[in-house]
């Protein structure tokens, strides 16, 4: 189980990006975090990490995190974490010596599967390529808890729905992923929870199998939340056009 | 050596060309070696100063005393001491290197091994000074060396410094 309390996070000179954010993440789920931008979503997941300082705890299974549990804990970012000069067979390689669980049989699959050149360096790949790997890179590291922040920027509709669905039947009933998109239509057929964030605060928390029971969509979901004007585009058009 | 050169680049940022590195480390080496050789000159000029000219023949001048060793070293080493500060030039950037074309330093700090992104930005950095106050310590014996062997033992100034 993997616990944030009170989590709160602040940068100078500039306004609260996260507010005392409570959420439980249990083995097995895929969980959406959906935001506008700036809402805290990378924040949250850089706080998870360990990379900013903050208020609050993250604790795994009860434990704080530290180097005896991070490897418990994987990221895919869109702003890459590989190393641009090493080949993906240089960069398993690595990996097989960092992450004791790393899954090798499920890195060579999923490189196959996607085409992807096992002995080029990586700076040479193309920007949906690159994202590929640095998906795959998670999702093979043996993590319990995999952390995706807008994975998918610059892939195209094919590769990503070709991943969700790979992503389905490859993951195991103890592997968690939370994913941070825009894509939020694309990936609801997937995943089993939705968390909104805004203003750094968690304004909506359900499951995708309530929502069904409801009959309620998910985007329709979002927008109560967000408490969406559903007439503000023509109330903005009115208003342009008068102006003119 | 395949084996020992892999296993090297556990003391660099991943992705960091290692024969580069080593080459662009021999070459400060070598030229500030070259810059050392000033303590030719020097020793040239006080090795001189022992004789005058008479009758078209260089004579030692009685009673003459060379300029002590290590009044003569000051200011030669400067190329090393560039070298050094260097290397805390490049432990600086061997850790933004992890920010080059991708975030890898998002991977480097969250590895289980604590010690890997200090010993892939430092031990290189590190190693560079201890080879530069190697070779210093080298070419100082050296140039004793030559010192005592070249100076008329008469000449020979009791004092060190």
């Amino acid at each position: 189980m993997l616990e944030l309390k009170s989590i709160s996070k602040s940068y100078i000179g500039k306004m609260d990006a996260l507010v005392g954010v409570d959420l439980t993440l249990a083995p097995g789920e895929i969980v959406g975090l959906f935001g506008e931008n700036g809402a805290g979503k990378t924040t949250l997941m850089k706080c998870i990490l360990g990379y900013l300082r903050h208020k609050g705890t993250v604790t795994l299974d009860g434990e704080p995190i530290t180097r005896k549990n991070i490897a418990r804990l994987s990221f895919a970012t869109c702003e890459h974490s590989f190393f641009p000069n090493l080949s993906p067979a240089d960069h398993r390689a690595f990996y097989e010596t960092q992450f004791p669980h790393f899954r090798a049989k499920r890195f060579e699959g999923l490189m196959d599967f996607f085409n992807l050149p096992m002995e080029k360096p990586v700076r040479t790949f193309s920007t949906g390529q690159q994202n590929q790997l640095e998906v795959i890179l998670a999702l093979s590291q043996g993590a319990d808890y995999i952390l995706m922040d807008e994975p998918f920027a610059g892939n195209d509709v094919f590769n990503r729905e070709d991943f969700y669905k790979v992503l389905l039947g490859i993951l195991e009933p103890t592997e968690t992923v939370l994913l941070s998109t825009h894509l939020l239509e694309e990936v609801s057929q997937f995943i089993s929870r939705a968390v909104l964030l805004r203003g750094g605060k968690i304004v909506g928390d359900v499951t995708t199998l309530s929502l069904e029971e409801e009959g309620v969509a998910l985007m329709d979901y979002v927008r109560s939340a967000y408490h969406y004007e559903a007439d503000r585009v023509s109330k903005a058009l009115s208003d342009l056009t008068d102006e003119t | 050596m395949a084996k020992r050169k892999t296993d090297m680049k556990r003391y660099l940022p991943l992705g960091v060309p290692m024969d580069k590195v080593l080459s662009y480390f021999g070459l400060g080496l070598i030229a500030a070696s070259l810059v050392s050789l000033q303590f030719v000159a020097r020793y040239s000029k006080a090795l001189d100063a022992l004789y005058y000219w008479q009758n078209k023949k260089r004579v030692l001048r009685p009673g003459a005393v060379i300029t002590p060793f290590f009044s003569l070293i000051p200011g030669i080493y400067w190329g090393f001491y560039v070298l050094m500060a260097a290397m805390a030039v490049v432990a600086v950037g061997f850790y933004f290197w992890h920010y080059h074309q991708s975030r890898s330093i998002y991977t480097m700090r969250r590895l289980p091994h604590a010690e890997e992104l200090p010993r892939r930005c430092l031990a290189a950095p590190l190693a560079g000074v201890i080879l530069s106050l190697l070779t210093m310590a080298i070419l100082t014996a050296l140039y004793y060396l030559i010192y005592r062997c070249a100076t008329p033992a008469q000449c020979l100034n009791p004092q060190l410094w």
